[in-house]
């Protein structure tokens, strides 16, 4: 472990993610242990989880094509290997426009798009909005970020006045404003402080008495206006955070795998993973201005 | 012919490049100016000075911290392309670019990769949707690119087809220099072949283009700049051409580098074989996105200094040959350490 010690002296180095590796552990393997591997020690870490796959989950990646412009995508990579990696069988089904969305679906996700983009799934969206409605009373989970999060709302007036139709499944307005709130961004939340990376110019307002998701620390969240930032409704998550939000706040990620599974199943419990890389850039994250 | 090898894009890095040119009286001699430009500089540099040519390579998602959506560079770029008064020329692969319409003044010329290498040169729309790859030609090209390899590169010029030896690597090089040849008939209509040949042979790698540095203890480091999925994502293709050794990626995230790393999630780096060395300011995102595509991190570094020292010693460890990709802030920080080293103003051991 000679190369890991000299590693280890570097003390002013991100210690969290320093590794052990050798010649044979450095060839590419897929299976989800081997990630798990992705610790300081170099216990293994798959006789944990290598119990036969009991559980899965089935994950919706809605619009990929028209919404992805903000690297969003990274919120299904996070829930698909956090669920594999405690040996859930995960399925991605990626839904655009005029596809089903499945009935067995746990978890929907949805992404930052252009503008261009809301306006081609406008349609669409509308089309499946009463499924999607059906599915949010039924508890399904659901993880909206920026564009989609705003077409989740009632409704959102562009800068020009046109209306674009939500739907209404979170309680929330939009209207486009002058100004693009962009940067970084913090805000407390039940599941501790999130860290995420603003870039939007509409500014959306909750009605009264609706549950925002968190209190903003720092930067504009939802409006620059009241320190709101996102929205809860149910199992159904709005926010304007990229980042994307999921892979820098490993227990918000967790919250939303652990609701998706005890709709399914009894006594859900999600082992504890090695989290260390992911606390690593949530930590550099709070230290970057805005 | 003047150009600004700084790499600084902003018009001020122009203006720096145009001052110390100058002779005393202010004037240039030069008979052509070529300068690569920020897409927002540009249009602003374009009012004041107006091109001859405008080249327009590609649109990729970038920065989109500063320029929040794709269409929004778009304009840029068609706004800059219009400044032209003889020529553009534009990609035809590129569904973004190949809508780029001009007076009729103005000649659009067209450059292209062929068919074949459709898959090397994904778009920003087809780096989503794999499914989706399809070859596009939004005009006949003047210079169409066939080939390339680790020597050479194949490109056919009005339809006959030469093959020229160069020692730049990776496709972004080989389309880039298609590019250039489409402008070169443009400004030059019968330029002379072997002179030509010659030329190309002497183009060296640009500031973090595949720039080689000599390390300590006798090893190369290949510094490669990333900045966009689309880019990083060609550049890791360099992998497949050659064989390294060590691998680092240094990620900052300061203004020029884009604040929002969020990109690094658009891309795929299951390809990587060995475990990485990560620095920068971000090195932590770095290390976690590459977990979740099952590569391993060998250390992270935040000090790119120390990330230096740590990146030597792996690549005299390892042996072989080092490549670094590296985001723009990290990439000037890195060269000055080992700039620093060989002017004797570096304290490494």
């Amino acid at each position: 472990m000679k190369k890991g010690q000299r590693a280890k002296s570097k003390e002013q180095s991100l210690q969290s993610v320093i590794l052990n590796e050798s010649e044979e552990s450095s060839r590419k393997q897929r299976d989800p242990s081997t990630s798990l591997r992705f610790a300081q020690d170099d216990t293994p870490l798959t006789s944990n989880f290598q119990r036969p796959a009991t559980k899965s989950l089935t994950i919706v990646h809605l619009y990929p094509k028209e919404m992805n412009i903000y690297g969003d995508t990274g919120n299904r990579l996070v829930l698909q290997r956090r669920a594999e990696w405690r040996g859930i069988e995960v399925q991605v089904k990626l839904v655009g426009v005029g596809d089903t969305i499945p009935d067995e679906t746990d978890i929907i996700i949805g992404g930052g798009g252009q503008d261009a983009g809301q306006g081609k799934i406008q349609d669409d969206l509308q089309a499946k909005a009463a499924q999607l409605t059906k599915m949010a009373e039924d508890d399904v989970v659901m993880l909206m970020i920026c564009g989609m999060y705003q077409l989740f709302g009632r409704r959102f007036v562009t800068h020009e006045g046109q209306e674009i139709k939500g739907i209404g499944i979170l309680p929330l307005e939009t209207v486009g404003g002058d100004v693009r709130m962009i940067g970084n961004t913090t805000y407390d939340t039940p599941f501790g402080e999130v860290v995420g990376y603003e870039n939007h110019s509409g500014i959306s307002t909750l009605d009264d008495g609706s549950l925002a998701l968190g209190r903003v620390t720092k930067g504009d969240g939802n409006n620059g206006r009241d320190k709101t930032e996102g929205c809860r409704v149910r199992n159904v998550f709005g926010t304007y955070s990229h980042g994307p939000v999921l892979v820098k706040n490993p227990v918000f990620a967790d919250e939303l795998l652990h609701l998706a599974l005890s709709r399914r199943y009894d006594d859900v419990e999600l082992p504890a993973l090695d989290d260390h890389t992911e606390l690593a850039a949530h930590k550099t994250a709070l230290t970057r201005p805005r | 012919m003047l150009t600004n090898p700084t790499g600084s894009n902003f018009v001020r890095g122009i203006i720096s490049a145009v001052v110390d040119k100058a002779g005393w009286n202010g004037k240039l001699a030069y008979d052509i100016a070529v300068f690569e430009q920020d897409e927002a500089h540009a249009v602003h540099f374009a009012k004041v000075v107006r091109p001859r040519g405008v080249l327009v390579l590609n649109i990729m998602r970038d920065q989109m911290d500063r320029f929040g959506e794709i269409d929004t560079t778009l304009k840029l770029l068609e706004t800059l392309a219009r400044s032209a008064t003889e020529y553009v020329v534009l990609s035809a692969n590129d569904e973004r670019v190949s809508t780029i319409l001009v007076g009729d003044d103005v000649k659009t010329v067209w450059y292209a990769h062929s068919a074949d290498l459709q898959a090397e040169f994904l778009t920003d729309d087809q780096l989503y949707h794999a499914e989706t790859v399809t070859y596009a030609l939004g005009g006949e090209p003047d210079v169409l690119l066939t080939g390339y390899d680790e020597a050479s590169v194949s490109v056919s010029i009005h339809g006959t087809p030469h093959r020229y030896r160069y020692q730049l690597q990776g496709g972004h090089n080989a389309l880039n220099l298609t590019a250039a040849l489409t402008v070169l008939y443009q400004v030059v209509p019968a330029p002379d072949t072997t002179k030509l040949a010659e030329a190309i042979l002497t183009v060296e790698p640009a500031f973090g283009r595949g720039e080689v540095i000599d390390v300590p203890g006798g090893g190369k480091l290949t510094l490669q700049l990333v900045k966009n999925p689309g880019g990083f994502t060609q550049a890791l293709r360099m992998l497949d051409l050659k064989s390294y050794t060590t691998i680092g990626i240094a990620i900052n995230d300061d203004y020029p580098d884009g604040r929002d790393v969020s990109w690094l999630w658009d891309v795929s780096f299951e390809s990587l074989q060995r475990p990485v060395l990560c620095g920068g300011v971000r090195a932590a995102d770095m290390a976690n996105r590459l977990k979740y595509d099952g590569v391993k991190t060998v250390a992270a570094y935040e000090d790119l200094g120390e990330y230096v020292t740590a990146l030597n010693e792996r690549a005299a460890t390892d042996g072989g040959e080092a490549i670094l990709f590296c985001t723009y802030t990290a990439m000037l920080k890195i060269r000055s350490v080992y700039l620093g080293i060989y002017s004797g103003l570096g304290d490494e051991a």
